[in-house]
């Protein structure tokens, strides 16, 4: 089958990658380049698990092609940290108000929340909601995370 | 941050940072050289015989390397649940004499790729013989059914819960109460799928699991591999979420071993969103048919009725979840008289199994729904009520079970206090309502097995590195964080140097796993036992060498100090170091196990004692109904929970928040629909659990009560605080605006029927 | 669930991409991809992909004369955020906030969410409120009320350009979303009201089948008790399945509380 050549950016890494017209993104970063902390939980974008970052904004790994993704700049899980013992100030929250419980929905969550704040610095309690909608958590209950995300916005403020 | 954290200080979990990093690694990231891609063929029919499987065409496509059917078992039935409820082991691991329910797995593949397994099963041809097939639990159970399993009336089981005398104790009651109540299947949701991996070397079978209890897996897969224990290794990795659907051995952990020792390679099963909805476990759909009675002064005289639980094709763990439904009740009232049955009955729709709860949310809504009727009928407000009616520290309940610290009083005074209930109910607004629900929590229930035990090792190493073995199951609630707490309590160190290795059937002791709340309980007293051992043993040297007796030792921030002289003191690392050196040589080694006290169940009448401890909590929901739309919006929640004590109270209130959406997910948007066994709602977008614009303001009140039992007073609370939150709603809406809802989920469309018919009967 | 094999195609021109929509069978549009992407994974017919991400002249929101004009290409995360559509048409803004999930924002497009024909979609609702006129590259120019009455005649094999919307200065807009039936998130029904100097339109997202203008209830709407009266009735009209009329009422009731 034709592969097409594709030239990305991941972590601050660039890549190039021959990709089939229908592998998906989130499986060429799970594959490929081994970063498994993206998650495909349900496969049909309704879970936000396998959220990244692609070119600035949070997207769905899920329901992207990697060929659509020639020239992008991405970002995941993997790559918030600056370096191992110095996590992003969203890590460090999640981490500090108990957010993480069986942590699946950590990576696309904490994706997601850094869009929210890169966006929305000082988000209010509804703007923190709204910018979640798209995660789905069944061990927290959604509370500490909402607390991670205000602390988070906290130090990043403080930067 | 502030290092040690001991008990009763907040701990972020340990393993958190590298889930916030993306580094941890679930079963469902576990990759081996040479893996091969397991898919199931699954029946198209409810309710047939295999009369001929033919695997000819599938096992010639290329890239195939095993197929497997009944042929490749021993055809050895399993179950979960059969020490106490004999012949309820009734499903083989692939279906062997007929299909019961849609989906059942008939044949597995091993395949190099998702395409040609997929590709390979569709060429697998199965002659079936279509039976015909029953859906519902009540029409199973008429003559003339068709049977699913030869039992009576498609009956499982029935377990009564009998004693006292109650219909004379009805007869001398002032008021009587009837309902009857429906509740839904739910689905787990976890955001791990179930995944198993596995391969078979040097004579032995190794599964990396997604699982709640590796060592339940083994134990099942040594009956239907004729294997022993030891030559059967299961390893739990970290784990995106159990809630019981994860507590048992499944076809895939079966099917992935005999086809990894087929194929001579590895294979690794990924269930699909869709497979995870409907073709594992499911909540056990029930209906209540029930009766209360009281006196006119509010005293609660007695309880009867019944419930039928669809348990769909085989037991799992039915037997338990509808004895826990109908026996969580006495832990919560104070009553004498009571007869109520339950029936587990076989329907030809998917497997129902544990989940959170285990029968105890269903009972829950139908229970606690019951008493706000009582309340009603008597004129008593639903706190009094309570008051009047709930349970005692050291009380045991009519059905045998020993409570004894218990702080269920003072949870529903707190709560009440909290929220300004007297306010709240007394000085009405239109549309809103405030309702009160209770329960209890067992930690342990010794329902499957002659014994519950847990063990834990804990190795000092030389340079001050300590690595505890247990064998409870994290899937995320914390417990390795909890029994490392534990560890850092005793031992007087950081708990930064504590490394938990967990749940490897292997290396690790024996847990039973994950469920009815027992893992802070059960495994944290053996650790406890294991960390007093290891400390004994240090402080018997520590103290030889000053010459002191070990009463006379203290511990604070990592060093050691003699009371009554304050030149003897020395760092852990030291004692450590003492500890191995060349005079002392004695490596710190220490171990603990415990199996709780209980009395075991008579299933004449369901009265025995589960549990060595118990949990308790009062939980008020405040809302506010619009009458035009029929659509509710909770205003607050507050629970206040008996939970012994908090070894880690950030890791409790996230069980109790984690619980209460749970329960908000029952109560209003979760109804896992099935029409002729097939599943109509299998996705996210029509199965919709709560999402982050669904929260409600919650509060959580964490009450000590020191359960002596318990280590450090700790008890376990994990499943409870769904337990009541569907009734309480119920109740509220009741109080605001007359309509009482007897089914979940409460949907707009019912409020509005609801609303109709009141205005109509008007 | 893997993939068909399909042929990946990168037109940069709307006349390359017309030439591919209109020759291939069995071609499926490739915009933000929520919704194709979801289509793939279920059926294995879709033997081309035509991805509009380097098609020229797609993307854009600015003034000409007196319409502001989008192109279909649009991102609906970069609409929401946009300041020419915040000033003038604040209601669109509104309706896509509440639409789907951030992520989904992120990628879809305007054009995908119109282009994707289903009914409950309610940025069609609102576009009908705004008396929108659609730009297709084969068929030409499209009025929103012909566009939402067979939306799939004029999808098909045709590639959806730019949107119009004539400004006019509102005097009042709402926008009321029932956000979900309680089991789903496809939007049980949706509410869109512009008033400007030319009159009221109303136009309702009746949530199993494409919106409609109720122009007697606009008319109405200055008497409440009479507007709800003629919302029944015009519901009656339109909204086939009767078990669905008694919520949406009360959708309206609390729609027009605060106008």
């Amino acid at each position: 089958m034709k592969t097409i050549d594709i030239k990305i950016k991941v972590n601050g890494v660039e890549r190039n990658l021959s990709v089939a017209s229908n592998q998906l993104l989130v499986n060429l970063l799970r594959g490929e380049l081994n970063l498994i902390g993206t998650k495909d939980a349900c496969g049909s974008g309704e879970c936000g698990a396998c959220t990244v970052i692609v070119n600035g904004k949070s997207v769905l790994s899920c329901l992207t092609l990697a060929c659509e993704c020639d020239g992008a700049v991405i970002t995941t899980i993997e790559g918030l940290a600056s370096e191992e013992n110095k996590l992003h100030p969203i890590q460090e929250a999640f981490m500090e108000a108990g957010a993480v419980q069986c942590g699946f929905c950590t990576p696309g969550m904490i994706l997601s929340a850094k869009y929210l704040l890169d966006t929305t610095p000082s988000p209010s309690e509804e703007q923190i909601q709204e910018g979640l909608a798209g995660n789905i958590c069944r061990c927290t209950g959604y509370k500490k995370i909402f607390d991670a995300v205000k602390i988070a916005a906290k130090a990043l403020d403080n930067k | 941050m502030k290092e040690f954290t001991g008990i009763g200080q907040n701990a972020p979990h340990i393993e958190a940072k590298d889930k916030v990093l993306g580094r941890a690694i679930y079963a469902y990231d576990f990759k081996l050289a040479g893996m091969l891609v397991g898919r199931f063929l699954r029946s198209p029919h409810a309710h047939a015989k295999i009369i001929k499987i033919d695997t000819t065409k599938a096992q010639a496509l290329k890239g195939v390397y095993a197929v497997i059917t009944r042929e490749d078992t021993f055809k050895i039935k399993y179950g979960s649940n059969s020490y106490f409820f004999p012949f309820t082991d009734d499903q083989y691991p692939l279906a062997t004499d007929k299909v019961r329910y849609l989906g059942e797995e008939v044949a597995a593949v091993a395949a190099e790729s998702e395409e040609i397994a997929e590709a390979a099963i569709k060429l697998i041809e199965v002659e079936y013989e279509v039976l015909p097939a029953v859906f519902d639990a009540e029409e199973a159970m008429k003559p003339g059914a068709p049977m699913i399993q030869n039992k009576r009336n498609n009956v499982a089981i029935m377990i009564p819960a009998v004693f006292g005398d109650a219909e004379k104790a009805f007869a001398e009651s002032d008021h009587i109460v009837e309902a009857e109540f429906r509740l839904p299947s739910q689905a787990h949701v976890c955001l791990e799928p179930h995944v198993a991996v596995a391969k078979y070397e040097e004579g032995k079978y190794t599964l990396w699991a997604s699982t709640q209890a590796p060592f339940r897996i083994r134990e099942n897969l040594a009956k239907t591999l004729k294997v022993e224990q030891k030559d059967i290794r299961v390893i739990k990795l970290q784990v995106g979420g159990g809630f019981g659907g994860k507590l048992e051995m499944l076809p895939l952990d079966y099917c992935a071993c005999v086809l990894a020792k087929k194929a001579n390679r590895p294979v690794k099963f990924s269930l699909s969103r869709e497979e995870e909805f409907i073709y594992t476990r499911r909540k056990h759909p029930m209906v209540f048919k029930l009766k209360g009675g009281a006196k006119k002064d509010g005293t609660l005289t007695a309880l009867a009725g019944s419930v039928i639980a669809d348990g769909g094709a085989y037991c799992s763990y039915g037997p338990t979840v509808v004895a826990a439904s109908i026996m969580r009740i006495g832990m919560s009232y104070k009553f004498q008289h009571c007869q109520i049955y339950g029936y587990r009955v076989y329907t030809n729709n998917p497997i129902s199994g544990a989940i959170r709860g285990f029968g105890g949310v269903q009972s829950g809504f139908a229970f606690e729904s019951l008493m706000d009727l009582l309340a009603q009928k008597v004129g008593m407000d639903p706190v009094e009520f309570h008051l009047k009616n709930a349970t005692d520290p050291n009380f045991t309940a009519a059905n045998g079970m020993e409570i004894t610290t218990n702080g269920l009083k003072d949870c529903i005074r707190i709560a009440s206090e909290r929220i300004n209930w007297k306010k709240l109910k007394y000085e009405k607004r239109e549309g809103y309502g405030i309702g009160i629900g209770i329960a209890a929590d067992v930690m342990g229930s010794k329902m499957y097995k002659s014994h519950e035990s847990a063990g834990t090792i804990i190795r000092v190493e030389e340079d001050g590195s300590v690595i505890l073995l247990t064998g409870a199951a994290d899937t995320g609630q914390g417990s390795d964080t909890t029994m490392a707490q534990i560890a850092a309590q005793e031992l007087g160190i950081n708990l930064s140097r504590i490394r938990v290795i967990a749940a490897d059937t292997e290396n690790t002791p024996f847990d039973t796993g994950s469920f009815a709340s027992r893992v802070t309980f059960i495994s944290g007293n053996a650790t406890k036992r294991a960390a007093v051992d290891a400390r004994e043993q240090i402080d018997a040297i520590v103290a030889k060498k000053w010459n002191i007796p070990v009463t006379q030792l203290r511990r604070e921030g990592e060093m050691i100090f003699d009371k009554e002289n304050d030149y003897n003191r020395m760092t852990f690392m030291e004692a450590v170091k003492l500890c191995y050196s060349f005079d002392v040589g004695k490596m710190i080694l220490g171990r603990g196990v415990y199996n709780p006290p209980t009395k075991p169940v008579d299933l004449r009448n369901g009265q025995g004692n589960v549990s060595a401890g118990y949990s308790f909590e009062a939980q008020i929901v405040y809302l506010r109904v619009n009458k035009d739309t029929g659509r509710v919006k909770i205003l607050k929640i507050v629970d206040a929970h008996d939970i012994g004590k908090a070894i880690n109270p950030m890791a409790v209130e996230g069980q109790i928040e984690g619980s209460v959406v749970m329960g908000l997910g029952y109560s209003f948007y979760e109804d896992l629909k099935f029409k002729d066994g097939k599943g109509l709602n299998p996705n996210l977008t029509n199965y919709r659990v709560p999402h982050s614009t669904d929260i409600p303001q919650m509060e959580s009140i964490l009450f000590e009560t020191n359960d002596k039992e318990g280590p450090y007073g700790a008890k376990g609370m994990a499943e409870s605080a769904l337990l009541p939150t569907a009734a309480a709603i119920a109740n509220a809406i009741y109080d605001a605006v007359g309509v009482r809802l007897t089914e979940v989920p409460f949907t707009p469309e019912k409020i509005l029927k609801a609303l109709k018919e009141k205005s109509q009967a008007s | 669930m893997a993939l068909p094999q399909f042929d990946y195609y990168t037109p940069k021109t709307v006349e390359e991409a017309k030439k591919l929509v209109s020759t291939l069978d069995h071609a499926e549009i490739l915009a933000g991809g929520t919704w194709l992407l979801n289509l793939l994974k279920k059926s294995s017919s879709i033997k081309h992909v035509i991805s509009l991400k380097h098609v020229a002249g797609l993307k854009g929101a600015s003034i000409e004369g007196d319409s502001l004009y989008l192109g279909a290409a649009e991102n609906l995360d970069d609409l929401s955020r946009n300041k020419l559509v915040g000033e003038h048409f604040i209601v669109l803004q509104k309706a896509i906030n509440k639409l789907a999930t951030p992520q989904i924002r992120n990628m879809a497009t305007i054009g995908g969410n119109l282009c994707t024909c289903l009914p409950w979609a309610d940025l069609a609702c609102v576009l009908l409120a705004l008396n929108a006129e659609l730009d297709f590259a084969v068929k030409g120019k499209v009025h929103c009320v012909d566009f939402v009455a067979t939306p799939k005649k004029y999808c098909t094999k045709d590639i959806l350009v730019g949107i119009t919307l004539p400004l006019a200065k509102a005097d009042q807009y709402k926008f009321l979303r029932l956000p979900l039936r309680n089991e789903t998130d496809i939007p049980f029904a949706a509410l869109c009201l512009v008033e400007t100097k030319k009159g009221k339109a109303l136009s309702v997202n009746l949530g199993n089948s494409y919106p409609v203008l109720f122009n007697k209830t606009a008319a109405a709407l200055s008497d409440k008790i009479k507007a709800v009266e003629a919302f029944a009735r015009e519901l009656k009209e339109y909204q086939k399945d009767a078990s669905r009329l008694e919520i949406m009422q009360g959708l309206f009731k609390e729609f027009i509380a605060d106008l």
